[in-house]
């Protein structure tokens, strides 16, 4: 009597593993299938059951284990359902730590890259799956698997704007790639929307801010100048986040730099340039400082 | 939850002891990875409650010792996951709290603090290389309380960390990062261990961060945000440290903090009204702590440790 009920126990223990991992395979599907996903939602199941539905395959939708119950997929944007999160997290959780453990071989990087990515999705927290890729994208320098990693960044911070370690493996990304790729400023010139972006939805994100100040070495006197003039707009619009403020001050900054770094024949002109720049900027900030009275910033 | 009255230190207690055994719900699945932190913040909670015999202390060394990395000398945030800075000052901390600090081979530890400062002064907190000056506090708090602090270059610590003075008194991550009540507190308190707090204009980052106090009595961590309760403690030990603490209104901060408070089931949370956890929970009576709370131990404001635990180890001076 004892050892059936032992059985059936291992049995259903069994299925659930069987189960879990079916769902793993097919999310990690999903994300190999469609690189450019850009949205992730994580959907309350009565949300879920209000998407559009898709195409069963060979399952039926009502059957358990069939995966379009939890996750689906259209142009881009992914949903998952939150009632099976627990299951696909323990899951990618599982498969990450065997592949971890594994390391050798380069099959057991393919299985490493893709269990982490799928892992970081569920928690970008995790800190020790982000290092794993770091150190397989150490091996060979690779531009377009750099790139890669600089979209997963940007997807998983477009639902976790202020995840710490998605801003750190990114600009470990951004180093890797200025050590050996010298014109950097296509690269800087989508890193800095990509901030705007996120600052226009996450209100004073001090990391988000914090990685643009970062960039201002990286960029070129066009482009300081040129980011300077973009955020006039912008920070009259948001009169009270500090963090523009900041930013704007530490590219005004950067333009001192500049201006006295070389003593060439037009230096002249971009030390006059600059000291209108000045000048210009105290003109606007009074005007700033009439129209909202009482703004701390 | 309205008139926050008295601290419910007990009910904070019993949320602390069960949070520690409850390993499988999703939230604390997801949190895994930075559990070592979560022990540190629980159990000086307990501390500062004079509760830290409710938890086994050799269950908590032993699973302590289980996340350090023999081969680098650092800890990670759980077993199983990589060494931090991060994690390696809890698991010091947390060992200072228990008088412990003899499980460790605390040569080891330190060395892998000391491999992580850079040319500059400034500190990595793992092998990968980010800057943060988060981390130069953390090499230095930690170091000091291993009695190390000999071992890194003092000097150049300090003058990266003053490097990221800003215009407004206040310290940012890095060079030309923007002020916040967080990295303060840890250039600050670096600052403080080191000896060397003539570098801060004590008037100028006092007056920024009195400013942080909101009209309902809580701090902010910087201009135009809200309060929350975690700003008790970064704002607050600042300024115990620059001698300006008299610029800021305590009453009303600690009605805030007690007002943040689930009188039924424990914990703190970030503001009134919203969901407790333990971060909070420590942030608030850490924070009760520097205002002399009664029934609550006092504070060091750098070392972030019960004083009579700073003092044992300072007093005790056998290395």
């Amino acid at each position: 009597m004892e050892q059936e009920a032992v059985a059936a126990l291992v049995a259903e223990q069994k299925e659930m593993v069987q189960l879990r991992e079916g769902i793993l395979h097919h999310f990690e599907q999903i994300l190999h299938q469609d690189p450019l996903i850009d949205e992730v939602g994580f959907l309350h199941p009565t949300q879920f059951q209000s998407l559009e539905h898709i195409q069963t395959g060979n399952w039926t939708s009502e059957a358990p284990e069939c995966p379009w119950t939890y996750l689906w997929c259209k142009d881009h944007k992914l949903a998952i359902s939150m009632e099976i999160l627990p299951k696909l997290y323990s899951a990618a959780r599982h498969a990450y730590t065997n592949s971890a453990a594994a390391k050798d071989g380069p099959l057991m990087e393919t299985d490493l890259m893709r269990h982490s990515k799928a892992l970081l999705i569920l928690c970008p927290d995790m800190l020790t799956a982000w290092n794993s890729r770091k150190m397989v994208l150490s091996v060979n320098y690779d531009f377009t698997k750099l790139k890669d990693e600089l979209q997963l960044c940007a997807l998983i911070l477009s639902y976790s704007p202020k995840n710490e370690s998605t801003w750190s493996h990114r600009r470990w990304v951004i180093k890797k790639v200025s050590e050996h790729n010298h014109d950097m400023s296509e690269i800087i010139e989508r890193e800095s929307l990509l901030v705007k972006e996120i600052a226009e939805k996450s209100k004073m994100n001090y990391r988000a801010w914090r990685h643009r100040c970062w960039l201002i070495p990286y960029m070129t006197r066009e482009q300081v100048l040129n980011e300077l003039k973009k955020s006039t707009r912008w920070n009259e619009l948001h009169v009270t986040d500090n963090c523009c403020f900041h930013y704007r001050q530490r590219l005004l900054l950067a333009s001192l730099d500049i201006c006295q770094v070389k003593n060439t024949e037009d230096s002249l002109d971009r030390r006059s340039e600059v000291h209108l720049l000045w000048k210009e900027e105290l003109t606007w900030n009074e005007m700033l400082i009439r129209r909202y009275q009482g703004r701390e910033v | 939850m309205g008139d926050g009255g008295e601290l419910a230190a007990e009910k904070h207690v019993r949320y602390i002891v069960t949070v520690e055994k409850k390993k499988d719900s999703f939230e604390s699945l997801v949190m895994e990875h930075i559990r070592l932190n979560g022990a540190y913040w629980g159990l000086t909670t307990l501390d500062l409650l004079q509760k830290l015999h409710a938890v086994e202390a050799d269950e908590v060394i032993q699973w302590i010792m289980s996340c350090y990395h023999p081969e680098s000398g650092g800890f990670g945030g759980n077993v199983g996951h990589d060494a931090h800075v991060l994690y390696t000052l809890s698991a010091v901390q947390v060992l200072c709290l228990f008088d412990r600090l003899d499980a460790l081979d605390v040569d080891k530890v330190a060395d892998y603090i000391v491999g992580l400062q850079n040319e500059d002064g400034s500190f990595s907190g793992d092998i990968w290389g980010e800057v943060d000056t988060r981390f130069s506090y953390i090499a230095i708090c930690a170091l000091s309380l291993l009695h190390r602090l000999h071992k890194i270059n003092v000097q150049k610590a300090v003058d990266y960390i003053v490097s990221c003075k800003n215009l407004d008194g206040g310290f940012g991550a890095m060079p030309g990062g923007e002020s916040h009540a967080g990295q303060i507190f840890c250039c600050v308190g670096a600052l403080a261990i080191t000896g060397s707090l003539h570098h801060v204009d004590r008037d100028l980052l006092g007056w920024w961060l009195c400013e942080r106090q909101c009209k309902e009595g809580g701090l902010n961590g910087r201009p135009e945000k809200l309060a929350d309760v975690c700003y008790s403690w970064w704002v607050l030990s600042s300024l115990i440290m620059i001698d300006r603490v008299h610029w800021i209104d305590k009453d009303k901060l600690a009605k805030f903090i007690l007002n943040c408070q689930d009188k039924e089931n424990g914990g703190i949370s970030d503001r009134p009204d919203n969901a407790v956890d333990i971060y909070h929970t420590y942030f608030g009576v850490a924070g009760l702590s520097l205002m002399e709370y009664p029934g609550v131990k006092p504070m060091d404001p750098a070392y972030a440790l019960p004083l009579d635990v700073v003092n044992r180890i300072f007093l005790r001076k056998e290395h």
